[in-house]
C-alpha cells in the first residue's frame, strides 16, 4: 500500500509537469509513428538560454525563464522536425511568451485550448510551458506530425491556462481582433511599438492588440498617481529625444504624429495609460472609446 | 515604406537598364555610373528568386570581387548559418554562399577558411552544392582556437575573445541574413561580427539582460565595440527569405523580400538592409552608435544605392 501510494504521487508530479525532469515530457523513439531522436534531449537552464538561442533569448528571460528542452527528430522519409518546450516562470510568462509566437495567418490546432499551427510551425500554451513545434520549412504534409507532437507534450500536462488580468478582462469584451499580446518589459514592447527613446515608458505590465485598423497599447499601474506620473515622465523623455516633433497635450493625456505618418494618442483613464495608434484618427478614436469602456 | 526612402537617395534606378538581362549587368551599372556621373555605387541590392545570380550581379555591381579581394589574399568567410540556426529565415541561404566561393574561385582566390563553421547540413541544403563539391572542400574548417584581444577604442568592451582567424586573414567577407532581433530589433553585418566572438564574450554581451531598456543599450554598444577589432573588406547580406518577427532564432513570420545586398560599409549596409524590414535606419541603436563612434554613417542619403527591382 506504502509503494502504491509513492508511485501514485510520482505519477501526480509526472503528469503535472512540476518537479518532474523536463525533457521527460518530450517524447521518445517511435512514441509517435517512426519519429526518432537524433542525437539527444538537450535541457537549457537559465544563462545557458544565451547559449542555444542566442538573442532570442532576451524575451524569454524578460517574462521569466526557468528551463528548457530541445531535441531533433527523424522519420523513416529522413524528415526532420524540432520539438522545444519552454518552462516559465508563471503563467502570465508562459501567456507572454506564447503571445509573442502568434500573428495574424494562425489557425487552431488540434492541441488544446491555446494552440496555434502558423505555416511552418505549431505553437501551445500549457499552464507555465510553451511548447514549439517546427519544421525546416512549411510542408502541408508534415502538419498532423507537428500537431500530434504538440498534443502529445501538452497532454503530459494538467495544468490550467491561468491568463494575466488584463487580458481577460479585454478578451471578454470580444473588442480586440485576433489575439492579445501581453508585455512585461522594454524588450516586447520595443517589439511592438518603438518609443523614442525605447525607455520613454517605465511599466510593469501592459497589453497590446489591434482594435479594427488602430493598435492600442494598455500599460497597467498600481494607482492613478503613478499613471499619471510616468506618463508625463514619458512625455518628456519623447520631447527631448524628438525635438522636430510636435507634440500637442490634453486635458488627460498627449498625442503626436510618429514618422510613418500615424497618430499616437496617449490617454490617462484611471491607473492605466491608454496609446491609440493609427492614420484613420476616427477609428482609433472609436477604439479608445471601447478601451476605455471596458476599464470602467 | 522604403522604397520612399529610396527615392531620395543618390541611387541609379532599375529603370536604366530595364529590358537587359541580369547576366550583363556590371557593364550596364559601370554604363549606368556614367549617366548618373558619379563611381560606382556603394552599396548594389538585387532582386530575384534565382539568389545565386543575385549574389553575383551585387558583388560585380560594386566593382567585382578583385576590387574587396585581391589576388592572392587568405580570406576569412563570417556566415551566418552556424548549426544553432535551424528555423527557416534564421540562416544565410546557401546559394549565396555558393556565389561568394565561385567568384573568388573565378578571381584566383584559393586560401579560405571559416571564421564560425556552418551547420553540417549547411551545403546540402542546396542542389547547387554537388556542382561545387570540390570549392566546399576545399575550405578550410575554423579552428575553434580563440584568442584574447584588446579593443582600445572600446566603449564597454574592452577585451574580447575572437577566433585566431580572425586576425590573421587577410581579408573578412561577411556573410549575414538581414533578420529580425528580439533585443536590437535588428541584425546584420554589425551584429553578425558575434560570429566570430567566443560564447562566453557573447554571453556577457547578454548577460545583463533584466527589465530595464538600458541593457539593449548594452547590447549595442557591445556590437558596436566588437568591429573595433577588424575591418570588414566585403559584405554581403542575404534578405532573401527573413524573420520579420520573433527573430533571431525563431519561429516567428517570414518575410520572402528576395534581395541580395553587397557594399564594403558594415554600417550603410545595416542602415539600407533594416529599411528593408521596415524600421528606419535611426531606430536601430546599432546604426546611431556606429555612426556616432566613428564607423560611417546611418544616413542613406550619404551613399549610392543600386537597386535592381
Amino acid at each position: 500500500m506504502r509503494y502504491l501510494i509513492i508511485f501514485m504521487l510520482l505519477s501526480i508530479n509526472l503528469t503535472n509537469g512540476i518537479g518532474a525532469e523536463l525533457k521527460n515530457i518530450l517524447p521518445g523513439n517511435k512514441e509517435i509513428d517512426d519519429w526518432q531522436v537524433v542525437d539527444s534531449i538537450r535541457t537549457i537552464k537559465g544563462n545557458q538560454l544565451f547559449d542555444y538561442i542566442d538573442g532570442g533569448a532576451e524575451i524569454f528571460v524578460e517574462y521569466g525563464f526557468v528551463q528548457a528542452v530541445s531535441a531533433t527528430y527523424k522519420d523513416n522519409a529522413n524528415r526532420q522536425l524540432q520539438a522545444e518546450v519552454y518552462e516559465m516562470a508563471d503563467s502570465a510568462a508562459s501567456y507572454g511568451a506564447y503571445s509573442f509566437y502568434l500573428n495574424s495567418e494562425g489557425q487552431n490546432a488540434n492541441a488544446g485550448q491555446e494552440a496555434q499551427i502558423i505555416d511552418y510551425y505549431c505553437v501551445v500554451r500549457k499552464g507555465n510551458c510553451v511548447i514549439v513545434i517546427s519544421i525546416p520549412q512549411a510542408d502541408e504534409g508534415l502538419f498532423k506530425s507537428i500537431e500530434k507532437f504538440a498534443s502529445a507534450i501538452a497532454s503530459k500536462y494538467n495544468q490550467t491556462n491561468a491568463k494575466p488580468e488584463l487580458v481577460s478582462k479585454i478578451e471578454k469584451a470580444s473588442i480586440a481582433l485576433g489575439h492579445i499580446k501581453y508585455i512585461e518589459g522594454s524588450v516586447g514592447l520595443g517589439n511592438i511599438y518603438r518609443f523614442i527613446p525605447g525607455s520613454a515608458i517605465k511599466f510593469s505590465t501592459a497589453v497590446s492588440f489591434f482594435i479594427d485598423k488602430t493598435k492600442c497599447l494598455v500599460f497597467d499601474y498600481n494607482t492613478p498617481e503613478e499613471a499619471n506620473n510616468n506618463a508625463a515622465m514619458a512625455l518628456q523623455k519623447m520631447q527631448q529625444s524628438n525635438p522636430d516633433v510636435a507634440f500637442t497635450k490634453t486635458d488627460n493625456g498627449f498625442f503626436f504624429t510618429d514618422f510613418k505618418n500615424n497618430q499616437v494618442k496617449a490617454l490617462l483613464y484611471k491607473n492605466y495609460l491608454t496609446f491609440t495608434i493609427g492614420k484613420d484618427v476616427e477609428k482609433a478614436k472609436i477604439a479608445e472609446e471601447k478601451i476605455v469602456e471596458v476599464l470602467k | 515604406m522604403p522604397m520612399k526612402n529610396i527615392d531620395r537617395r543618390n541611387f541609379l534606378k532599375s529603370s536604366l537598364i530595364a529590358g537587359v538581362g541580369l547576366a550583363v549587368l556590371p557593364s550596364l551599372a559601370k554604363g549606368a555610373t556614367k549617366l548618373s556621373g558619379s563611381s560606382l555605387p556603394d552599396i548594389a541590392s538585387i532582386a530575384g528568386t534565382n539568389h545565386f545570380q543575385s549574389t553575383i550581379d551585387a558583388i560585380e555591381a560594386i566593382g567585382g570581387i578583385n576590387k574587396f579581394i585581391p589576388r592572392g589574399s587568405k580570406v576569412g568567410l563570417l556566415i551566418n548559418a552556424p548549426g544553432w540556426w535551424t528555423k527557416p529565415g534564421s540562416y544565410t541561404h546557401t546559394n549565396i554562399v555558393l556565389a561568394t566561393l565561385k567568384l573568388l574561385n573565378d578571381a584566383g582566390i584559393s586560401d579560405i577558411c571559416y571564421l564560425i563553421d556552418p551547420a553540417a547540413e549547411f551545403f546540402s541544403r542546396s542542389p547547387l552544392s554537388e556542382k561545387y563539391t570540390s570549392l566546399i572542400s576545399s575550405i578550410k574548417k575554423c579552428s575553434g582556437n580563440y584568442v584574447e584581444v584588446n579593443i582600445p577604442n572600446a566603449v564597454k568592451v574592452k577585451k574580447a575573445k575572437v577566433i585566431k582567424e580572425l586576425l590573421q586573414v587577410d581579408k573578412l567577407i561577411n556573410i549575414p541574413i538581414n533578420k529580425h532581433h528580439s533585443g536590437v530589433l535588428y541584425t546584420g553585418c554589425m551584429k553578425n561580427m558575434m560570429g566570430a566572438c567566443s560564447g562566453d564574450t557573447n554571453k556577457s554581451f547578454h548577460q545583463s539582460i533584466s527589465k530595464d531598456v538600458e541593457d539593449v543599450e548594452h547590447l549595442s554598444q557591445c556590437i558596436v565595440d566588437i568591429n573595433h577589432i577588424r575591418k570588414q573588406d566585403l559584405c554581403i547580406t542575404d534578405a532573401t527569405e527573413v524573420l520579420k518577427t520573433n527573430g533571431p532564432f525563431g519561429p516567428g513570420e517570414i518575410a520572402k523580400i528576395n534581395k541580395v545586398f553587397a557594399g564594403s560599409s558594415p554600417v550603410a549596409m545595416d542602415a539600407y538592409g533594416c529599411t528593408l524590414l521596415d524600421y528606419r535606419p535611426q531606430d536601430i541603436r546599432t546604426n546611431v552608435l556606429a555612426s556616432e563612434q566613428g564607423f560611417g554613417n546611418y544616413d542613406l542619403k550619404k551613399y549610392s544605392i543600386f537597386e535592381k527591382e
